[in-house]
């Protein structure tokens, strides 16, 4: 029998989701443009995210042990429509955004190590060719190693935000003033940038079924998670005010690599670059492995073409793996490398991302009315307090995603389009493939059987003989 | 007027019931039905039956309900006999833990009971249903 996973193993692994180096990114832009006060930031960011991960375990306890997760939920809440937009656009769309923004920062590191003689995109692209062919081949890492890496990065981090943080580094501090801004106007709207560091909790929810007690362990291992992420956050700050000046920090595009070296010199910027390089293989293969399954889910379930959940013989699904392959060495190939560029990507990818939590509070309004007396393992406390205030900061941080004017422009522009996109096969596929009610949600029975294999093919079966369901 | 004491009947198909079997072997779960005010569980098993789906399987229910034939399938009844007063409580503890969203679930059945008396000491009523004040 297997080992049970227990709160240690769920709680490395969502931080392990939630550790990716273009975080590195995130922080270094808001710490350089308030200052300390960015930690009022962080800590608004990781409540409205621990909002929407209770939201998520309350959905997980209506609908247990679902592979395709919040795409189940929304499609038994809201309907085919907005599952297919937010479930393409919050997951696919949003880590093909991702999956660069780490590869960008992979590059980074290795640039700095082999000098100027290899271009950076070579770097990674390179990453993401073997990370694709690993997982064609159906090598996954086990969640063992997850652990390991999981452990290893959240004990460097702590280790080298609490010795940034006290000053105890062996490089010389730096003087200057903690607090740029202490004005909220400059402070609030840059938890955008802080949700960054807070996205990913979620995929702690598909451990369920291998979790010792999962009614208490799933939602608690995901708020703790999002806390230790919190802290360690905000003692790096601290750490940043000491050894680095704001001004360098906000320009560098490898500000952790800056940090350590200002703080521990040489031994500092080999300990980072081992940590960024695990960070950036264990988020870009995380990345590949979770919109595979997701897409391989929505598949399953006919909200996506069928060649979606196609498999090779390694068992891989082959197509997903390949397309967001693709995509990603094409956003590579394109040399991003500044800081600003990977925060566009990382900003893009947030904003879908804020539409899938909104959709969770909503699936969990819709449910409590539909279905109130449906048994629930887990409920949100303080209902629906906690529904109505992350609505509400979600929607806030999709208003602030950026503190550019241009690029918060730049950012609707990409979104509207892919969103408009979306809309529209989205519309197609439900109404002329599916042919269900585009917002009449799906009943939850109805959503489970769907998982089932054989429905769809006892269901093609039947239309080809012309039986009506 | 409503009896003092109640019968739950639970009935759910073999492989659900052997789950809160399993569950009764945990300290926690004995220490939360006692407190539920439960002191016995009798479980019948090896009984056949279906319910609305006539016994078809979930996909095959959903495309054609009430065209295919009824099946009998291996089920258990867990029978709980409790004070009236607890019970509400107690379906609620029962129902979240028997929950997986999937039809066949179960059924939870209550109903009266006039009396019980322990056949060994003559005791009647709550003394019954609790550790005999002899012992």
């Amino acid at each position: 029998m297997n080992k049970k996973i227990g709160m240690f193993g769920a709680i490395s692994t969502g931080v392990g989701m939630l550790i990716a180096t273009s975080c590195f990114i995130s922080s270094a832009s808001g710490a350089s443009a308030v200052g300390t006060p960015f930690v009022i930031a962080i800590v608004i960011a990781c409540i409205a995210n621990m909002m929407a991960v209770l939201s998520i375990a309350e959905l997980n306890a209506i609908m247990p042990n679902l592979t395709g997760g919040i795409a189940q939920y929304t499609l038994a809440g809201l309907g085919p429509l907005i599952t297919i937009i937010t479930m393409v656009g919050g997951y696919l769309i949003s880590n093909v955004f991702a999956a660069p923004a780490e590869g960008a920062m992979f590059a980074n590191i290795m640039a700095e190590l082999a000098g100027d003689s290899i271009p950076p995109e070579v770097f990674s692209v390179g990453i993401t060719v073997i990370l694709v062919v690993v997982n064609l081949m159906g090598v996954n890492m086990s969640t063992v190693v997850q652990e390991v890496v999981a452990t290893f990065m959240v004990i460097s981090l702590v280790i080298l935000s609490l010795v940034g943080a006290f000053g105890a580094g062996s490089g010389e501090t730096v003087r200057q003033a903690a607090v740029i801004s202490s004005d909220l106007k400059d402070i609030l709207p840059l938890t955008a940038t802080a949700f960054w560091f807070f996205i990913g909790a979620e995929f702690i929810v598909p451990l369920a079924k291998d979790m010792k007690n999962p009614k208490k362990n799933v939602p608690l291992s995901m708020i703790l998670s999002l806390g230790i992420m919190g802290l360690i956050q905000i003692v790096m700050v601290f750490g940043f005010k000491n050894y680095t000046p704001w001004a360098a920090l906000g320009e560098a595009a490898s500000p952790h690599v800056l940090y350590a070296v200002a703080m521990l010199g040489k031994w500092g910027r080999y300990w980072m670059i081992v940590v960024a390089i695990f960070a950036a293989v264990s988020t870009q293969n995380s990345i590949i492995c979770s919109v595979s399954e997701i897409c391989c889910g929505m598949a399953k379930m006919n909200l996506l073409p069928g060649f979606f959940q196609k498999k090779n013989a390694h068992g891989a699904p082959y197509f997903v793996i390949l397309i967001l392959g693709f995509l990603t060495c094409v956003i590579e190939a394109s040399g991003i490398s500044t800081g600003e560029q990977v925060s566009f990507l990382t900003l893009t990818c947030s904003l879908f991302w804020m539409m899938s939590y909104i959709t969770s509070h909503v699936n969990v309004i819709i449910l409590r009315k539909k279905m109130k007396n449906v048994p629930r393992s887990y409920k949100t406390p303080f209902y629906p307090v906690f529904q109505a205030v992350g609505i509400l900061l979600q929607v806030y941080m999709m208003l602030h995603i950026s503190t550019d004017s241009i690029q918060r422009m730049n950012i609707y522009k990409l979104c509207f389009v892919l969103f408009a996109g979306l809309c529209v096969y989205s519309f197609f596929w439900v109404k002329y493939r599916l042919k269900i009610s585009l917002f009449k949600g799906v009943g939850i029975h109805q959503v489970m059987t769907m998982e089932s294999p054989a429905y769809h093919s006892i269901k093609r079966a039947l239309a080809r003989e012309g039986k009506k369901l | 007027m409503e009896a003092e004491f109640s019968r739950i009947e639970i009935m759910s198909s073999m492989g659900k019931v052997a789950d809160f079997i399993h569950k009764l072997g945990k300290e926690e779960t004995v220490k939360k039905l006692t407190g539920l005010g439960v002191t016995g569980v009798t479980i019948f098993n090896n009984v056949i039956g279906c319910g609305v789906q006539n016994g078809q399987a979930e996909y095959a229910y959903e495309l054609l309900p009430n065209q295919l034939a009824m099946q009998l399938l291996p089920k258990s009844v867990v029978t709980i006999i409790c004070e009236t007063k607890m019970v509400d409580e107690l379906i609620e503890f029962l129902k979240v833990e028997l929950y997986t969203g999937h039809i066949g679930d179960g059924k939870i059945f209550v109903s009266d009971i006039r009396n019980i008396i322990r056949v060994r000491t003559g005791e009647e009523g709550v003394d019954a249903l609790n550790i005999s004040a002899n012992d």
